[in-house]
């Protein structure tokens, strides 16, 4: 039986078998919104997700945006608490 | 009402280019998978005072791993010249401790490179609060091969002892106790508002690998990978292995696989670990 791990703490040092996660600044979510002219019906749609890693440290943002070869897109960045 | 922010009349036409990938700046060499962790203003643990966090954060959904720390060590430690803190970041028994390995690193055309070993997806392990720390601030600057890691999160400065605090315009950084515990244990609400295991659970985990639920990676008397100490099969499992044991918010391996460093300070020389057993 394992001891409850809530009390299990241990002081580290460099020379055991320590591994890390990260902590980061909360994940925003942003969705690019691909928007066509009104002359089109169909919409291609795809909200794309903006993790933390995908932000530089100036702040800009990296997109990946695929195209259909169809269409033309107006694009829309929402920025949503959750 | 949700802001929107409108690139101000950018009209962009795709029509005659399959895929477009805008990288307005070298994108980060590695994509570290996180998880929200709202609940701001939440009470500690009554039984442990430990898990009040007034601020929203992120976490990691995974321990560091082989992969991704070997990505960092390509980047930043390729120089057999390089200052001591930098030689460090890879420690020897990353490769020659059977149980946990590992990286390999080998010199070649008077430059480090560095390969996994088997698996890339279990945790790194051997690594150092300070290499952590380094490992944020290189997140921080960007996580490309301009990115430094002395200042950022941390100013390191090529410190390698001490108890430093990370800048409050950090990006990445080492979990605090608190901000560790809270994304391994909060379930909000009465009674207790934690869960005794991080595993979603009030009762032990059980360490067979399989998908059902409260599942870790532990020493039970026995290993959860019955290791034989070979490269491809140590006591180590790959991140989320364990399908069914998501932790409340969505972690993986909180409990059990490797202790993980925080930047809780019980002493002027050591930093709490947790989540080993």
């Amino acid at each position: 039986m394992i001891a409850s791990f809530r009390d299990l703490t241990s002081p580290g040092t460099d020379d055991r078998k320590l591994g890390f996660r990260v902590a980061c600044v909360p994940m925003m979510r942003l969705w690019l919104t691909l928007e066509a002219r009104p002359d089109f019906s169909s919409v291609p749609f795809r909200p794309i997700p903006i993790n933390p890693e995908n932000v530089g440290a100036d702040g800009r943002i990296f997109l990946e945006v695929e195209d259909d070869g169809q269409h033309f897109f107006r694009t829309k960045i929402e920025l949503l608490p959750d | 009402m949700n802001p929107i922010h409108e690139l101000g009349g950018l009209v962009a036409r795709f029509a005659a280019i399959p895929l477009l990938v805008c990288v307005v700046h070298g994108a980060p060499l590695v994509k570290i998978r996180t998880v929200r962790v709202p609940d701001a203003g939440n009470a500690a643990d009554p039984a442990t005072g430990f898990g009040a966090v007034a601020e929203e954060f992120s976490i990691g959904k995974f321990e560091i791993s082989l992969t991704e720390y070997t990505v960092f060590l390509n980047t930043v430690a390729t120089n057999p010249a390089a200052p001591a803190h930098i030689q460090a970041l890879y420690h020897p028994q990353m490769e020659g401790d059977t149980s946990v390995k590992g990286i390999q690193r080998q010199l070649s055309n008077g430059a480090y490179g560095y390969q996994v070993i088997s698996d890339g997806g279990r945790p790194v392990t051997y690594v150092s609060w300070f290499d952590a720390a380094r490992f944020c601030n290189w997140l921080h600057n960007g996580g490309d091969a301009a990115a430094g890691t002395e200042t950022g999160a941390y100013t390191l400065s090529g410190a390698s002892s001490g108890i430093l605090s990370k800048k409050p315009d950090a990006r990445w950084w080492i979990p605090t106790e608190n901000e560790w515990y809270k994304a391994a244990y909060y379930k909000g609400g009465a009674p207790t508002g934690y869960w005794t295991y991080p595993t979603k659970s009030d009762t032990a985990p059980d360490n067979v690998i399989d998908g059902a639920p409260n599942r870790a990676n532990f020493y039970d008397g026995a290993f959860t990978v019955s290791g034989n100490n070979s490269e491809a099969n140590n006591v180590l499992t790959h991140g989320g292995a364990f399908t069914g044991s998501v932790g409340p918010y969505g972690t993986f391996d909180q409990a059990g696989n490797v202790w993980e460093w925080t930047d809780g300070a019980p002493t002027t020389y050591q930093r709490i670990t947790r989540g080993g057993s």
